[in-house]
Order: structure tokens, then C-alpha cells, then sequence
């Protein structure tokens, strides 16, 4: 009977050790799976390609995104309280880099899978030659990208408002946005 | 008799070479030339093109039609990073070539970036996108095969390798008729583009079948979706219409649907039959949708409502569903007259509907959104006990206010019942098996 009492309190010794081991968190992002992650947000599968990106709760959950964009609503709609690290792919290597270290290109005409324009990069340098090879966009930090609008490549409810003053006037506008152009590189999905 | 056969053959041989040799040099000399060709045509003419190889890649800058001598085999072949026919020019027609382009890269294997191009009876094997439209409007893809035959050389092929049959970036007033879409990433995927009408095509071992991103008045009518990921996903779109579309065995995939509607408003799904999907309709933070007339037979679950709200939900059938409909967060829809067979309603004055209601329980998809793992316990006896406890709040629930008390005649199955008798069967055995070793077991003591 002693013996079994002492085997008790030994398991939960270790079980305490393992769980304070733990205590000391490092999130590491998780690798993507193709066949089951999708999207936390907008429900797409999640591709194993550089727009990935990645949200490490305090309580250990992987939350995966298939665009940084799908990210930033989690974060709107949760707040940061839970939120125990963030993590971007470098969109020349698909190292997974952590969010507040990264650098940033956005343009509205960049490609990406839910059309937020907003690419990230390991260092300045590579994100800026990506911009010059684009020919367009503008270079972001972690920081700036904190005060970023967001805007998806095109508007569905402004498009409305538009098509309720002004049926003719709307296709006009929509032509407009055509010519922004979509010479970017990247699969769309 | 033995040479007099060998002899025979040996002049068989002789002949057939004879005449089909001069042919075949004849089309591998043309092959070289094919851009040659449509470089010396005239605007406006029409090259009809003798049986051959013909080599890529190809650019056409004027309006042609190109199609083979009739009855006659024309391929192009590509082995360019190009792609293998790039169109720039309005009302260019293709008719009736195969198009192999299989080598792994970004450029799509038919590029078009004019408008009022008709492509009609195409076969395109690709290992990238199968035909990209960009900046092409008015135009019609009819009656033409894209498949997937890229080889990545030492591990699987992933989804992120394949590109989409056909692609549509800012390409409005398009045609897409009679088209058979198979392993490639999605089958149609349109970004920014409005009014694109896909009808009677065929999709299947794609990602998606029919992908709206962005789009407005999109028409999706008659198709057929068979083991795709998703049959069709409409997302952040206006004002889209699917009707009369069958969608069976979207359920290989841990996040399978048969349509899925995330960002979606003012759209119709109209009479759709939606069968053996692991869900058949899912409806995500979208509102003012007209769902009517659909059935939903043998999915895992029917219909689900995640904070989806203002949508009309009449006269659909939920038949033989492990779970009719699951809603959560989803408040003011309008349900009426749907036929749910998991549902004993009470009909007091005989016109064929409940006045008891039906109301669907959110509790399952409240518990698995904070903790995934649970799914584990999908309509277990257990959960559904918890399930019947669950009671607050109801006056938020999605209800059918009054819910049909028989199916309509028209109620039809697809996927072949089959393999169902053979499971009754084999349980059966198994059951009488059982009962034979408990009799055992009792006759031994």
C-alpha cells in the first residue's frame, strides 16, 4: 500500500516537472499538411507555399492562415491577449520566419490567395529587390504593417455602394481597376 | 503455307511503310513550321492543319482559325517554360487539336489575353495551368478535356505543384459549356471577374470544382462535381447563381463540402442535388442567399450554418444525412418548408407541414470550434444525449417554422446503394457470428 502511495506521488511529480518543462514556452511553428490544414478564417486549404502563415496560441494551438491577411482578422476578431507567436514565410526561401522580425512588400496588385498584397520577406534587402523587380509596391515593417489598411485587391462593398448610385458609372470605375494590372508572378488560388 | 504466311506479312509490312512513311516525314517537316505557317496567314483566314506533330511554343497575333484536316490527329507539343499557345489577338478559334505541355512550370499551357476567343474541342495534358484568361472577355471554352500530367521527380505530387484548369483573372462575359476538368488544382477559378456563365461541365480529383473569388453575377448551372475537395466554393462573391448542379463524393478530404459559401451574399442555390459529401452545404458569414429546392442525401452533415445570417432556406430535402443541419452564431434566417427525415413533426390541419417546428441545435458546433478534437464525438450517443440537454438561448437558433412532413416525389439517389447491402450483409454475418460465441460461451458454464 506505502509503495503504491509513493509510486503515486511520483507520477505526479513528473507529471508537475514535464508540465513547468513546458511552462517555459517557445512556440515553433508547425509544418503545413496539405490534406488537413485549412484556412482558420476563410476556409480555403492552406497550400505549403510562402503565403502561409502561422499563429501559435498561449495555449499551444497551431492556428494556420492560407494569407497574412486571414491572419490579421483573427487577430481583429480575437485580439492579441491569446496569441503566443506569429509566424510568416520568407517568400524566396519558405524559411518560417517569426512576424515582428520580417519585412514586408505590399501592393494591391500583388497576387496572393485572398488578394491582400502583403508579402513577406527574412530581411530588408530581399523584400526592396522584390519591389524593384515588381516594378511596384512599397517596403513594410513588422511595425508599419501595424497601422496597415488591410484592403483586399478589390472591394466587394464599395463595389456595391458604387452599383446603387450608378450602374454605368460603376463598370467605368471597375475598368479603372483593371488597368492596375496583374503582371505579378505567384499561382493564384 | 508457313512462308506463304511470312511472305505476306513481310508485304503487309513493306506497304504500310511505303504509305504511311512519306506521310509521316511529311508532318514532322510541318512540325518545324507550324509558327511559320500562321505567321504567313492571312488575318482573318482559317489554316486547316494535315495530321502531325506540331512543335510549341506558339504565339498568334492576328485573328486565325486554326483546326485539323478533318478526321486527321493534329498535336502540338511543348516543351518550352513558354506557353505552349499564347493568344494576343481577338477572335482567334482554336477547334480540335491536343495539346501536350507537361513539363513543371508557372507559365499556363494556353495563355489568352485577347477577346471573343473560342476555344472548342481542345485536349490539353498539362503539368502547369491549363489555359489562363487575362484581360479576356466575351470569350467560350466549349466541349474541351484539361488534365493533369506533370511528374515531379522523386516524391508526390503536391496541390501546391498543379495549377487550375482554367484560370480567369479580371475576364468578364466568358462561356465555359461541356468542359471535362480532371486532377488539376481548381477546376475553373475566377479572380476579379464578373459574369462568367459555366454550364453542363464536369469536374472531378480537383481541389475545387468551380472557385468564385471576387466575382459578381456568375452563373453556375448543370455541372457535374465528383470527389473534388469542393464541389463549388463561392467565396467574397455577389449575386452568383447555382442551379441544378450534382455534387457527390466531396468527402475525401478532412474539410470536404459539397458547396461552401464564405463571404457570399445575394447569391441563389437553387436545386442542386448534393450527395454522400462530408458537408453538403456550408454557409459561412454570408448573408441575404436564396437556398431553395436542393437535396441533401447522404452527406455527414446536411446543411451548416456558421454565423450566416438573413438567408432564405425553403422547400430543400435533407434525406439520409448522419446529421440534417448544424448551425451555429446564426440568427434570422428564414426557414420554412424543408423536408428534414431526422425530424417527427406533428401535422394538426393536414396540409402537409409540422406545426411543430424544427430547430437546430448549435451546441456540437460550439463545442468543436473551441476544441477541435471533439469532431472525434460527431453524433456519438453520448454527445447527442448532451446535445438534447443543450436548451439556451433557443430563440437565437435557426428554426423551420414549419417543416415538411413527407419528401417530394422527386427524391433520387446517385451513388450506388450497392455497397450498402453488401455492409448489411457482412453485418449481418457479423451479428449472427456474435450471438453463435455468446451461445458458446453460456452453453460451456
Amino acid at each position: 500500500m506505502r509503495m503504491k502511495t509513493i509510486n503515486v506521488m511520483m507520477l505526479v511529480m513528473l507529471v508537475l516537472l514535464l508540465t513547468s518543462a513546458c511552462g517555459a514556452k517557445e512556440y515553433k511553428p508547425q509544418a503545413i499538411n496539405e490534406e488537413t490544414d485549412k484556412c482558420v478564417i476563410c476556409n480555403m486549404a492552406v497550400k505549403d507555399d510562402p503565403y502561409a502563415t502561422q499563429l501559435i496560441t498561449t495555449d499551444g494551438q497551431s492556428l494556420k492562415f492560407d494569407d497574412i491577411g486571414c491572419m490579421n482578422e483573427w487577430k481583429v476578431q480575437n485580439g492579441t491577449e491569446t496569441v503566443g507567436a506569429e509566424f510568416v514565410r520568407d517568400h524566396s526561401s519558405g524559411d518560417w520566419i517569426k512576424y515582428e522580425k520580417a519585412y514586408y512588400a505590399y501592393d494591391a496588385a500583388y497576387v496572393t490567395p485572398m488578394a491582400y498584397g502583403v508579402i513577406a520577406f527574412e530581411d530588408k534587402a530581399s523584400a526592396q529587390s522584390y519591389i524593384d523587380q515588381q516594378g511596384m509596391g512599397q517596403l513594410l515593417s513588422a511595425d508599419e504593417l501595424a497601422s496597415h489598411k488591410w484592403e483586399v485587391n478589390r472591394d466587394m462593398m464599395d463595389m456595391e455602394t458604387m452599383e446603387m448610385h450608378n450602374e454605368s458609372m460603376h463598370s467605368d470605375e471597375s475598368k479603372e481597376e483593371m488597368e492596375m494590372g496583374h503582371e505579378s508572378e505567384g499561382q493564384n488560388s | 503455307m508457313k512462308i506463304m504466311q511470312k511472305w505476306i506479312m513481310a508485304f503487309i509490312l513493306a506497304a504500310l511503310s511505303i504509305t504511311c512513311l512519306p506521310h509521316l516525314i511529311n508532318a514532322e517537316e510541318q512540325a518545324l513550321d507550324l509558327q511559320a505557317i500562321i505567321n504567313e496567314a492571312r488575318t482573318g483566314s482559317t489554316i486547316i492543319l494535315p495530321h502531325g506533330i506540331y512543335e510549341g511554343p506558339i504565339l498568334i497575333e492576328k485573328t486565325i482559325h486554326l483546326k485539323p484536316r478533318s478526321g486527321e490527329e493534329v498535336a502540338i507539343l511543348n516543351t518550352s517554360n513558354q506557353p505552349a499557345i499564347l493568344i494576343m489577338a481577338d477572335d482567334v478559334a482554336l477547334t480540335g487539336l491536343i495539346i501536350k505541355d507537361e513539363q513543371l512550370k508557372k507559365q499556363p499551357t494556353v495563355l489568352i489575353q485577347g477577346d471573343g476567343v473560342l476555344l472548342d474541342q481542345l485536349h490539353i495534358h498539362t503539368g502547369s495551368f491549363g489555359i489562363q484568361m487575362r484581360k479576356a472577355n466575351h470569350g467560350q471554352i466549349q466541349n474541351t478535356s484539361i488534365a493533369w500530367a506533370g511528374h515531379v521527380p522523386e516524391r508526390p505530387v503536391k496541390l501546391s505543384d498543379k495549377g487550375n484548369g482554367i484560370d480567369l483573372y479580371e475576364s468578364n462575359d466568358n462561356t465555359f459549356i461541356g468542359n471535362t476538368i480532371t486532377s488539376m488544382h481548381d477546376g475553373i477559378y475566377m479572380e476579379n471577374s464578373d459574369n462568367n456563365l459555366i454550364e453542363e461541365n464536369h469536374f472531378e480529383l480537383l481541389r475545387y470544382g468551380v472557385h468564385c473569388m471576387y466575382t459578381k453575377g456568375t452563373v453556375i448551372r448543370n455541372n457535374v462535381g465528383n470527389l473534388n475537395i469542393t464541389g463549388a466554393m463561392i467565396m467574397a462573391a455577389r449575386d452568383v447563381e447555382v442551379s441544378n448542379n450534382t455534387f457527390t463524393k466531396q468527402s475525401e478530404n478532412v474539410n470536404s463540402q459539397g458547396i461552401l459559401l464564405f463571404d457570399a451574399h445575394g447569391t441563389s442555390i437553387v436545386n442542386n442535388h448534393v450527395e454522400g459529401n462530408r458537408v453538403g452545404l456550408y454557409v459561412e458569414q454570408s448573408t441575404m442567399n436564396h437556398i431553395k429546392g436542393n437535396t441533401m442525401t447522404a452527406n455527414f452533415i446536411g446543411i451548416q450554418l456558421l454565423d450566416a445570417e438573413n438567408n432564405a432556406i425553403n422547400s430543400n430535402q435533407f434525406i439520409g444525412n448522419v446529421a440534417s443541419a448544424e448551425a451555429r452564431n446564426s440568427v434570422h434566417n428564414q426557414l420554412e418548408g424543408n423536408y428534414w427525415d431526422s425530424f417527427q413533426g406533428i401535422d394538426l390541419d393536414g396540409d402537409g407541414r409540422s406545426e411543430i417546428s424544427y430547430a437546430i441545435n448549435p451546441f456540437f458546433q460550439s463545442l468543436i470550434k473551441a476544441k477541435p478534437g471533439f469532431q472525434l464525438f460527431f453524433q456519438s450517443p453520448g454527445m447527442v444525449f448532451l446535445e438534447g440537454l443543450y436548451q439556451s438561448q433557443r430563440q437565437l437558433w435557426s428554426v423551420d417554422a414549419s417543416p415538411l412532413m413527407e419528401p417530394s416525389d422527386q427524391v433520387r439517389f446517385i451513388v450506388p446503394t450497392q455497397t450498402l447491402k453488401h455492409s448489411a450483409a457482412v453485418g449481418a454475418g457479423l451479428l449472427s457470428l456474435a450471438i453463435y460465441l455468446i451461445y458458446l460461451g453460456v452453453k460451456r458454464r
